[in-house]
């Protein structure tokens, strides 16, 4: 624990808080749907056959992002794959009328669990 | 009709000296004058009285003016009372909009009534998607000289709330579905799984004829509204007067009811597979703050990647330019930045972004001044809760510092500190967003400008940002359309550019306010108190706005650019865009951060070579 909460100490993370929350609270075998995000160089396909050794569903496959179902005790393996830069959980979007109407939580980004 | 100031508040009177009833008229009365040749006259005390518990409209005696009455929030509770004073009724009542009926020789004496800020007559409604395809956009000058281009061979894509594929306008004169492919995307909120269905054509032909089980098309009614814009062909009226731009299209939609990105990733994805060789557009008429706005986020790289010669994505900008809820500020060093934001919700997210070489000690604060640094874990201050993260954003390499705060009482205002350390850069951006997404206003009330509001994806530098503009300037009475709006004008609602970088989003403006198109049958759009005077008679169709309207008027064009020329790029028709779009008095110098390069010509565009 420092003192400050400075930007200079701002290191690069492979997930969103919200996922570091969810890899350390649960059953390991739990699953739910994550966005990965490639590198610029990486191979999807080859990225999914990695996901496929371990047993990690994908959903949707493509350039830069991978959609998958990745388990909570699987979640920071995958995030360390290579190819892999990060993992974000979905974000929910709203609609783009003024007259809105899709209630329930808004997105929550890279959200956190706090109390409620 | 003589116009004339109101010396009580400045408000526009217009029927100040009203000699002439040409244009009043009502529903129930034998005196109903024609319907006009295009048949668009829809009668607004009709739809003043299409939702109950309004009364209906009846005839007024010849000597009695029918008026709308716009008046202050806070009325006096005698408003009504002074109408009858002047020998007046009120037939009519909602939220700062009234139906009265006045005596002609005492309209003037409305400018003594407290309260009032401004005295309509009726008008006819031009609450219909062919406003849009008029003179404000030349596209059905163009679609004359192109008779044979309706979309035909090109797949439309509609990832949203869905489309009300039993509709009559996503169906062929047989009956049979004009849906090819539809997707019924799930996240299951305990689990955090999400699950797509897809349903083919065949199914639906099945459904349709009652065999089989395919879920409703659209619960809440905004995606049935935007494929309706983009391709519906107008079959649930006569004279198809609410046809779409491209109404032989092929349509293939997703529904997903939670607006996952993750549902849109996969939509994008498989309407793109399944159109095969045919060119295709997807229409986003959906988008979020919470990311870094510079083209880095996920669904941003996959519309980067999966866009190509006929590959084509159009995202609505956001109606975010007068929600406050952006900040963007300067570091300096020896002074303190405080960021100031007022609760709005239980508990509400900011995303701060701070540029790469910038350095700045952060501290949180509560309404009664309560300071604490944050540690990353879940603290507690008097005023509430909250938890701060820091992260070096492994693509864009910026820190970003994400907030969330449960506030203990609502309205009051928090600040986040920066305390600069080292400056090179210097600019700081913060997005909020509040767990309910109809309290994500008014978030920064200190400090805040309608740029930057531009949302994401349409941010991407490969997709088309739609901005709307104002195609016609009244709505359903009871509504709130800002008096003094004109025709032409950028829709206030209208999220400003530029992206965080300063990237030119909006690429161009479509008619987005009030625009009518297909009601999904037995949705929220369908069923709310609140919009029952939108809905035209026979709810069928429904007048909305936003720029998610603006944004499927332009995905249609680019589907009848695309049945011109399958191949082109998207740089391409962004070229096109900017090479055609119009430039007059509103618009003023392009590019800018409401227009983009302008307004859509349809004309032009069709007939750019």
């Amino acid at each position: 624990m420092t003192d400050s909460f400075s930007t200079k100490n701002a290191k690069p993370k492979r997930m969103s808080a919200e996922l570091e929350d969810w890899c350390d609270h649960g059953a390991p075998e739990e699953q739910r749907t994550v966005i990965l995000r490639l590198d610029a160089t990486a191979d999807p396909d080859r990225v999914a056959e990695d996901l496929a050794q371990m047993d990690v569903e994908v959903v949707s496959s493509g350039a830069a992002v991978i959609v998958s179902n990745v388990a909570r005790g699987a979640a920071r393996s995958v995030s360390e794959l290579p190819g892999v830069t990060r993992l974000d959980a979905p974000t929910r979007m709203q609609e783009k009328t003024t007259d809105s109407l899709l209630s329930g939580p808004a997105p929550r980004g890279r959200g956190f669990i706090l109390p409620e | 009709m003589e116009a004339r100031k109101s010396a009580l508040d400045g408000g526009l009177y217009e029927l100040a000296n009203a000699t002439s009833v040409d244009d009043i008229y009502l529903k129930e009365s034998s005196a109903e004058p024609p319907a006009p040749a295009d048949g668009a006259a829809v009668d607004i005390l009709e739809m003043a009285a299409a939702g109950p518990p309004r009364p209906r409209a009846v005839a007024a005696p010849a000597d009695m003016v029918s008026l709308k009455l716009l008046t202050s929030q806070n009325i006096d509770n005698d408003f009504a009372a002074q109408i009858d004073g002047l020998g007046g009724e009120v037939v009519s009542e909602g939220p700062q909009v009234l139906l009265a009926k006045i005596p002609r020789e005492r309209i003037r004496e409305l400018d003594d009534v407290p309260g009032l800020r401004r005295a309509e007559q009726p008008r006819r409604l031009h609450a219909k998607l062919d406003e849009a395809r008029g003179p404000v956009t030349r596209c059905d000058i163009a679609q004359n000289q192109h008779p044979t281009l309706k979309g035909e061979g090109v797949v439309v894509g509609i990832v949203d709330s869905g489309v009300d594929w039993q509709h009559q306008d996503f169906r062929n004169v047989d009956g049979s579905t004009r849906v090819e492919l539809f997707m019924h995307a799930v996240h299951d909120d305990v689990s955090g799984i999400d699950t797509v269905t897809p349903f083919s054509e065949a199914d639906l032909n099945d459904a349709l004829n009652g065999i089989g089980n395919v879920p409703q098309g659209d619960l809440d009614g905004h995606g049935t509204h935007c494929s309706s814009i983009a391709a519906g062909n107008g079959l649930a009226t006569n004279d198809q007067r609410f046809r779409g731009v491209a109404p032989e299209a092929t349509i293939m939609g997703m529904r997903t009811d939670t607006l996952h990105d993750t549902h849109t990733i996969e939509g994008i994805r498989r309407i793109f597979d399944a159109a095969g060789d045919r060119p295709a557009v997807i229409n986003l008429s959906l988008g979020t703050h919470m990311g870094a706005h510079d083209g880095t986020g996920a669904l941003e790289n996959v519309i980067a990647r999966e866009t190509g010669p006929g590959r084509i994505i159009v995202v609505a900008a956001g109606n975010e330019a007068r929600d406050r809820i952006h900040f963007q500020g300067r570091l300096e060093m020896g002074e303190d930045l405080d960021i100031t934001f007022t609760i709005r919700d239980f508990v509400q997210f900011l995303d701060i972004w701070i540029a790469r070489g910038d350095e700045a000690d952060i501290e949180v604060i509560d309404p009664d001044g309560n300071v604490m640094v944050p540690d990353g874990t879940v603290q507690t201050l008097p005023g509430g809760s909250f938890r701060a993260d820091l992260r070096e954003d492994q693509i864009n390499r910026d820190v970003n510092l994400s907030l969330a705060v449960a506030g203990n009482q609502m309205n009051r205002r928090w600040r986040l500190r920066l305390k600069p350390t080292a400056v090179t850069q210097g600019i700081v951006h913060a997005w909020a967003q509040t767990r309910d997404a109809s309290r994500s206003r008014d978030i920064f009330m200190t400090t805040s400008s309608q740029r930057f509001t531009i949302g994401m994806p349409a941010t991407e530098e490969r997709a088309i940002a739609v901005a709307s503009f104002v195609s016609r300037a009244e709505t359903a009475p009871g509504t709130l359309n800002p008096p003094g709006l004109n025709v032409g004008q950028i829709s206030p609602f209208s999220s400003r550019g530029p992206t965080r970088h300063g990237q030119q989003r909006p690429d161009i403006a479509a008619p987005g306010q009030h625009v009518v198109a297909a009601l999904a049958a037995n949705s929220h759009m369908a069923n709310a108190p609140s919009l029952s005077q939108r809905r035209l008679p026979g709810d069928e169709y429904i007048s909305i706005q936003g720029t998610s309207m603006a944004a499927p008027f332009v995905t249609g064009v680019i589907a009848l650019m695309l049945q011109q020329e399958p191949g082109l790029y998207p740089e391409e028709i962004h070229q096109r865009l900017r090479a055609t779009a119009q430039r007059d008095e509103d618009t003023s110098a392009v590019w800018n951060p409401e227009f983009g390069y302008g307004k859509i010509d349809v004309e032009a565009l069709l007939n750019y070579s």
